[in-house]
């Protein structure tokens, strides 16, 4: 056979477009140095090197808070040598919240949630296992009744597989309450949501009732209850664990960002105390 | 009073810490733009502690929140890169693992 050169057969498989077959998805090479954050007109940008970060449809990437700035340019900090952009959710959030590829409103959302939330993981008890059940009304119990006494309304759970009547009253409550939010707060809202399959545990989590992880883990509970019979895989459940708490808590600091500024006052510093 | 290290707000903090450790780029974690953040705004708020005011609740589980971003999209790619698949086989592997061989290609002709 001819022998080739190593640098001529690396060559012929570049080329060969069936050859590329260890990309999973498409990547960028990272092609910046050190990230950075600019204020302009109320509102901050993010910068690498001494470009501006934009979005898909061209918009400049731009927040209201500070603190969410900074937290964007240290994920795309954190890229080493290729972007991998789909583990960046807090840049994909407000990507979203700019773009709006879904043309959706404050209210479409608003919608999406008060009809999802008669199909709420929570309000649904297993009815085959005994013990499961009581786990179920042991972790979820509290949550419901927590959501019971600050929304001042009564919810029942399911009873069989027909999802449970949701009355006028606590649809009203929760729309006035969801529609409360701007638009970047409820788009990341969604994403949560569909993260734990629950808008009460997001609630719970919105309100800081619950940590993330908490709110993770009482989202899987019966994943965790077949776990201990049946063992844990890592490359199923740890993953699928550390994604869900990752999406859960990027929205909520999108949300929690997004609100602060009504609730935000200058606090005089220690060093100003003391003086 | 709680010592130093055990104090929930400051366990959380070195954890922060930790993970930007992990995660930065530069080399002094003194030069991040987001270490110089989060110590301005836990001195900020430190005397709040002693006050009952509900902003120290609210930074903290702030801090936690962020953690747990954090701690979990590390792991996630950690897990990810540890399992991820090298794609299709070739037709020459395969067909080595049920113990056939390729037919020979003809040779280019020498001159």
């Amino acid at each position: 056979m001819l022998l080739l050169s190593p640098t001529v057969t690396g060559l012929l498989r570049t080329s060969c477009t069936r050859c590329i077959r260890y990309q999973n998805y498409a990547t960028r090479k990272r092609f910046y140095r050190g990230t950075g954050i600019v204020q302009s007109d109320k509102k901050w940008e993010v910068t690498l090197d001494h470009r501006r970060l934009k979005t898909p449809n061209g918009h400049v990437l731009a927040v209201n808070s500070e603190p969410l700035a900074r937290a964007i340019a240290a994920e795309w900090d954190a890229q080493t040598e290729v972007i991998t952009q789909p583990t960046m959710h807090l840049t994909a959030l407000c990507n979203t919240a700019l773009d709006n590829p879904g043309k959706l409103t404050k209210h479409d959302i608003a919608i999406y949630f008060l009809e999802y939330f008669s199909t709420d993981t929570l309000l649904f008890y297993s009815e085959e296992d005994e013990e499961l059940r009581l786990l179920q009304e042991k972790e979820w119990g509290p949550i419901l009744e927590w959501f019971q006494k600050r929304f001042n309304v009564i919810q029942e759970v399911a009873k069989g597989l027909e999802p449970p009547p949701v009355n006028t009253n606590t649809r009203a409550v929760l729309a006035r309450y969801f529609l409360s939010y701007d638009f970047p707060a409820l788009s990341a809202m969604s994403f949560g949501v569909e993260a734990l399959k629950s808008p009460l545990l997001m609630l719970a989590c919105v309100e800081r009732r619950l940590e993330p992880k908490q709110a993770v883990l009482l989202a899987r509970l019966e994943e965790e209850y077949q776990l201990r019979q049946w063992g844990r895989v890592e490359w199923a459940h740890e993953l699928n664990q550390a994604e869900l708490t990752a999406r859960v808590a990027a929205s909520l600091l999108v949300i929690h960002s997004s609100t602060e500024k009504h609730s935000t006052k200058a606090k005089t510093t220690p060093e100003e105390v003391t003086q | 009073m709680a010592s130093i290290s055990t104090k929930p707000p400051l366990v959380t903090l070195r954890l922060l810490l930790s993970e930007i450790r992990k995660s930065s780029s530069s080399k002094k974690l003194a030069d991040n733009q987001m270490v110089q953040y989060i110590f301005s705004q836990y001195r900020k708020h430190q005397t709040t502690d002693q006050q009952l005011c509900k902003a120290i609740d609210e930074m903290h589980f702030k801090a936690k929140t962020y953690c747990d971003y954090l701690v979990n999209s590390r792991r996630y790619k950690e897990i990810n890169a540890d399992y991820k698949g090298k794609g299709e086989r070739s037709v020459e592997e395969t067909a080595r693992m049920v113990g056939f061989k390729m037919p020979h290609e003809p040779k280019p002709k020498r001159n």
